[in-house]
């Protein structure tokens, strides 16, 4: 062997040697790792995806259908296709690139644009006018010639065109490039005028609003243009579908179905649609909200999501870490709330339950998806269809809402509201006392009237609470009955002094001596009686109950009533009347639990002060004054077997007291004024801290040997000088007046 | 000396190698159509390639038919004329997917680069044919100019990977040439300072983003990661962009197994994951579909290609004759080499054909060139006066 044969022997060997490495490589993926490649092939070739179901409807009481799903077609613009496929779009663009000023996207300016394009020079599309420019614009002449000329194909005859034209520029030649690529030009702007006609047709025939394809296509192609000269080079506006219409008129959507060629980037879908049945939001205005809304959520939304609540999720362990300690609490708070805010934000159009009712009742109303087992290729374009399960369709889920009487709720709410300024927040609910049905629930502002921030707020009137005032005397009324006929009150009703208007603590500690008791009017002698002074209303006797009861008992009042628990992590269990959750609403905020017992408070708390709920508390504890017991609140309509309800565990002589006080109200007391005929109320004004501003509430039932109404009204926060009957009053009597006039709501709900 | 009739030339032949290369053509056509045949735009192709081949095979009989020598008179004619092909690329040339490669002439395109490997490795083996001593100038400074030319004139295409098997043919040509330890270590520092400065300076983003995803990918192949939502959506991105290609091929090649799916069947390569399956990805087919067993078998007959030539070299006394035979066991060794490590990404992605295998009018062409140029040096065995006269 010669030196020269030994160095080929070395070439073979280091060949070979390359080889084995390459060899071991494919033998450790082919054979090692066979199934985890595998596995990953499957998975780029088949995919399992929900079908959704037909979502069940709501209706109300009566069975009327409050929303539905209807079968839809969406139209969707692809505005990157459009903008490089469909003539129009591409002629647009193409004579911007020419240089030519380009006005918005309409009839007129897509003519002239495309007459441009017909007749732009081979000079322009040379490298003298800059490489890329150059090259642009071949592009969007071919695209243009290749959308509007018949063949076999775009992309064939895209690629025929480019060659032609390079050909001919590279031979020199001159002139226009509609004669370089020997076209008819008259032809071409006849298919092009046919192509423009019909997105004319189009634009005009969308229903809602006018001009919204062209209106679209104009703020896509500005957005578009803003995010490039940002330096994105695919804009995010370009990527994802816009939705230009959600309910697509049947003959438009067969037109643009059956030739989906003719119009790239319009793309019509087969959807759903769940809008409010028809008058209802004229109707019932706080309905929308009350219903809440459906939406999907976008695979990418949700990894979105995930990243932002794992990115929260660490900054909470670092605060905790730098702080010492961040209860668990407040991270599932804070956690709860930005998942809440997210939710918000990926509300664009779907399937599942957000907001409201739809939330709420989700897993009924949502049904049972189908499976498919989808093959498909790259770019995710389906080929084949395996296999797919049953569907089982939503059931609809009928809410106790009576939509006569919410209307005549919504109507009374939005009369008593006319002399208050737009905004004034507002709230009324009305509840079967006997079964806790939620028969009307109105709040105002309307969801369309509310600030951004509180959108997503089932209702923000009764999600939000405020101080009760007076309200709470009855309650705390029927304590202190309840304790002096077993001895707990340490005061004798017997002792009780005069009403002086003014008079100085006796209770508490020393430092507080000099806080004076107030009461609005010098009651006198009235306060001795406890029906009368409920039914006037009197500070000064509530004082001196609160003196007999202490915290013990002003708790025991509060808790018969579902309206005081223990705070969390106490040692006493929670009182049967507390409800913390009414079925159907997703959120409400439950009664501040957070009492402070060693202060001065004592008295304050006999009166509704530092006592939060919302209307639909109060129209429960009502309720419960009515019937003697407390049901469970509900805005789902239930079978009469599962309905509950908590005897107050009282004296019905105490009861019957208590009523008697709620009519001297009404008839002698602070709602005379109102002239409510059959009906037991009480009114409250809450001072809202130092902002010289009242919570006017009014509460009561129907009276009747079975009461079939009990109510609840409050306008939160109105200028000072306006009482609970004055303001709220007219609420419930509108109301009740409305009721009373429709025999048939008469006969119904005597 | 009598001249060699045609005859005796042909019985001179080494028929073990038609027979090789013969067989990786048919291979190729069968994976052609198969990875053609579910495309409607690309279905004829496999009839394409076989009438590349026949043109080729023809041209490969005439280049046989001609004494090699004749060659090493038009070597520089032949390198000039290339390099001019190369240097004219920009003003003549057509642009397909961003690069311009190819000049379109009636009904098919030429590619110089392809031809410029051959043009090379005649010149190379014209330069050193009477150089047996190992002086630098000699074997280290003009080999590499001659190679570096039109090696940079198809990198600014740009082409990186032809650029690329450039090298491979110079080191083989210039070793078995007889330089010497110290000069091919020369040649390792500088490869490895210009592979530096290159990934500094020359690459382009996308290249540099090949790159990245490739470096980061072995932590990917290994199973699931334990990843944060941050590095899934990265990850994510990065298979739907620069790490596309290299991950659905490596997809084909781990799930094809020890036997493979079967012909036609291989559901990467019928289900449209896989791109340019017909030519830079062309490996990924055949393992797909004749699994570990069809990939050997494959890489069994390229070994056995090289290691033929070699073995024609190691017969062949005359100097020009057996550089010229290293020079295309070289260019064919490494293309095929560098095909199947970038269809299993244990290299950067980029895009090479399968000589003899994958489609293409010049790729074809240039290989049987190639192997007719060898043949023809292995067949005529002329006289020689004296030994190698480097130790």
């Amino acid at each position: 062997m010669n030196p020269s044969q030994r160095r080929l022997l070395v070439l073979g060997v280091c060949h070979a040697a390359a080889l084995v490495v390459v060899a071991g490589h494919l033998t450790f993926t082919m054979v090692g790792q066979h199934e985890l490649w595998l596995e990953r092939s499957y998975e780029n070739r088949w995919a399992f995806r929900d079908v959704p179901t037909r979502r069940g409807a709501i209706r109300d009481r009566q069975g009327v259908v409050l929303v539905r799903d209807v079968p839809c077609s969406r139209l969707e613009l692809h505005y990157r296709t459009f903008r490089r496929r469909h003539p129009c779009g591409v002629a647009l663009h193409c004579a911007e690139l020419l240089g030519a000023p380009v006005g918005p996207y309409g009839e007129a300016t897509l003519l002239d644009a495309f007459r441009r394009c017909l007749y732009a020079p081979l000079e322009a599309l040379r490298r003298d006018a800059g490489a890329e420019l150059a090259r642009d614009r071949r592009y969007y002449l071919c695209a243009l010639f290749a959308g509007l000329t018949d063949g076999p194909g775009f992309r064939g005859r895209f690629r025929v065109l480019s060659q032609r034209l390079i050909e001919r520029l590279r031979r020199g030649a001159q002139g226009v490039v509609t004669t370089a690529l020997e076209l008819d030009a008259q032809r071409l702007e006849q298919v092009f005028r046919a192509r423009l006609a019909e997105l004319t047709a189009l634009d005009r025939q969308l229903p809602e609003r006018g001009g919204r394809l062209w209106g679209t296509l104009e703020a896509t192609r500005l957005a578009a243009g803003k995010q490039r000269a940002a330096g994105s080079e695919q804009p995010a506006v370009e990527r994802r579908p816009l939705a230009l219409h959600q309910r697509l008129p049947y003959d438009l959507a067969r037109d643009l179905a059956s030739k989906p060629e003719w119009h790239p980037g319009l793309v019509v879908r087969p959807s759903v649609d769940r809008p409010v049945a028809e008058g209802l939001a004229h109707r019932a205005g706080s309905l929308d909200s009350l219903l809440g809304g459906v939406s999907p959520e976008w695979a990418e939304d949700q990894e979105r999501r995930e990243t932002m609540i794992e990115q929260v999720q660490t900054d909470l362990d670092e605060m905790a870490a730098a702080d010492g300690e961040l209860s668990e609490e407040l991270r599932a708070r804070v956690r709860g709330g930005l998942e809440r805010q997210l939710n918000a934000h990926l509300m664009v159009h779907g399937r599942v339950g957000r907001t409201g009712v739809e939330a709420d009742q989700d897993p009924v109303l949502r049904g049972i998806a189908g499976m498919q087992w989808v093959l498909h290729r790259r770019g995710a374009r389906e080929v084949g269809l395996w296999s797919s399960l049953d569907v089982t369709p939503g059931e609809d889920v009928r809410l106790a809402i009576d939509l006569r009487l919410q209307s005549r709720l919504e109507n009374a709410l939005d009369a008593a509201l006319v002399e208050y300024p737009k905004g004034q927040v507002a709230a009324a609910a009305v509840v079967d006392p006997v079964s806790g049905d939620v028969l009307a629930l109105a709040s105002r502002p309307r969801l369309a009237d509310r600030p951004a921030e509180h959108k997503t707020d089932p209702a923000l009137s009764w999600w939000t609470s405020g101080h009760i005032g007076s309200l709470a005397k009855p309650l705390v009324l029927l304590e202190h009955l309840d304790a002096v006929r077993h001895g707990r009150s340490t005061h004798d009703p017997r002792q009780f002094e005069a009403c002086r208007g003014s008079e100085p603590m006796a209770q508490g500690d020393a430092k507080f001596k000099r806080f004076r008791l107030r009461c609005d009017h010098v009651h006198g002698e009235l306060a001795r009686d406890c029906v009368a002074a409920l039914g006037e209303s009197c500070n000064y006797f509530f004082y001196q109950v609160a003196e007999g009861l202490g915290w013990a008992g002003l708790q025991r009042a509060y808790a018969r009533f579902g309206l005081w628990r223990p705070p969390r992590g106490a040692s006493e269990p929670i009182p049967d009347g507390f409800q913390a959750h009414v079925a159907g609403i997703p959120a409400a905020a439950l009664p501040d639990p957070s009492w402070d017992t060693t202060s001065r408070d004592l008295h304050r708390r006999a009166i509704g002060y530092g006592l939060s709920a919302n209307v639909l508390h109060l129209a429960r504890a009502y309720a419960g004054i009515a019937t003697g017991r407390l049901p469970e609140l509900s805005l789902v309509r239930r079978a009469p077997e599962t309905l509950r309800s908590v005897a107050l565990g009282v004296h019905p002589d105490d009861l019957a007291l208590v009523r008697e006080g709620l009519r001297y109200c009404v008839e002698r007391g602070t709602a005379e004024r109102l002239h409510l005929r059959g009906v037991l109320a009480k009114t409250g004004t809450a001072e809202v801290g130092q902002s010289k501003r009242n919570n006017a509430w009014l509460a009561g039932y129907v009276d009747g040997a079975r009461p079939r109404l009990a109510f609840a009204c409050v306008l939160y926060a109105v200028p000072h000088g306006r009482y609970g009957a004055a303001a709220a009053g007219p609420i419930a009597q509108r109301f009740l007046q409305a009721v009373q006039d429709d025999p048939k709501l008469a006969e119904e709900f005597r | 000396m009598t001249v060699p009739t045609h005859g005796a030339v042909l019985r001179q032949l080494d028929w073990w190698l038609v027979l090789v290369a013969t067989a990786l053509s048919l291979v190729g056509l069968t994976f052609i159509h198969s990875a053609t045949r579910y495309d409607p735009e690309f279905s004829g192709q496999h009839v394409r390639q076989a009438l590349f081949l026949s043109v080729s095979a023809g041209l490969g009989l005439l280049v046989i038919l001609v004494p090699y020598t004749r060659f090493l008179r038009l070597a520089w004619l032949l390198y000039s004329g290339t390099a001019a092909a190369l240097l004219l690329l920009p003003w003549f040339g057509t642009t397909i997917n961003g690069a311009r490669r190819w000049y379109m002439l009636p009904g098919f395109a030429v590619q110089p680069a392809e031809f410029a490997k051959v043009a090379v490795i005649a010149a190379l083996a014209a330069w050193l044919r009477f150089r047996t001593q190992p002086r630098w100038m000699d074997h280290v400074v003009v080999p590499t100019l001659i190679t570096a030319v039109p090696a940079l004139l198809v990198m600014k295409q740009p082409d990186l990977s032809s650029s690329l098997v450039f090298w491979p043919i110079l080191l083989a040509m210039v070793y078995a040439g007889g330089a010497s330890l110290r000069q091919l270590l020369a040649f390792g520092v500088a490869g490895a300072t210009v592979v530096v400065l290159g990934y500094l300076l020359v690459l382009h983003d996308y290249q540099l983003e090949r790159i990245e995803v490739w470096r980061q990918h072995f932590a990917w192949t290994g199973g699931a990661p334990e990843l944060d939502p941050g590095q899934r959506i990265a990850l994510r991105d990065a298979l739907r962009g620069p790490a596309y290609q290299p991950w659905q091929a490596l997809i084909a090649i781990g799930s094809g197994g020890v036997t493979g799916f079967g012909l036609g069947a291989g559901p990467q390569n019928s289900h449209d994951f896989l791109p340019y399956r017909n030519a830079d990805y062309l490996f990924a087919v055949v393992a797909e579909e004749t699994g570990l067993l069809g990939a050997f078998g494959l890489l069994g007959l390229q070994m056995a290609l090289v290691l033929s030539l070699l073995r024609l070299a190691w017969r062949t006394r005359e100097r020009f004759g057996r550089l010229l035979i290293v020079g295309v066991a070289g260019f064919l060794g490494a293309q095929s080499l560098m095909h199947v490590a970038v269809c299993s990404w244990l290299v950067p992605a980029t895009g090479l054909p399968l000589p003899f295998l994958s489609y293409g009018g010049s790729s074809t062409m240039c290989a049987v060139v190639a192997l007719a140029l060898a043949l023809n040096a292995g067949a005529r065995r002329l006289p020689v006066l004296g030994g190698d006269g480097y130790r």
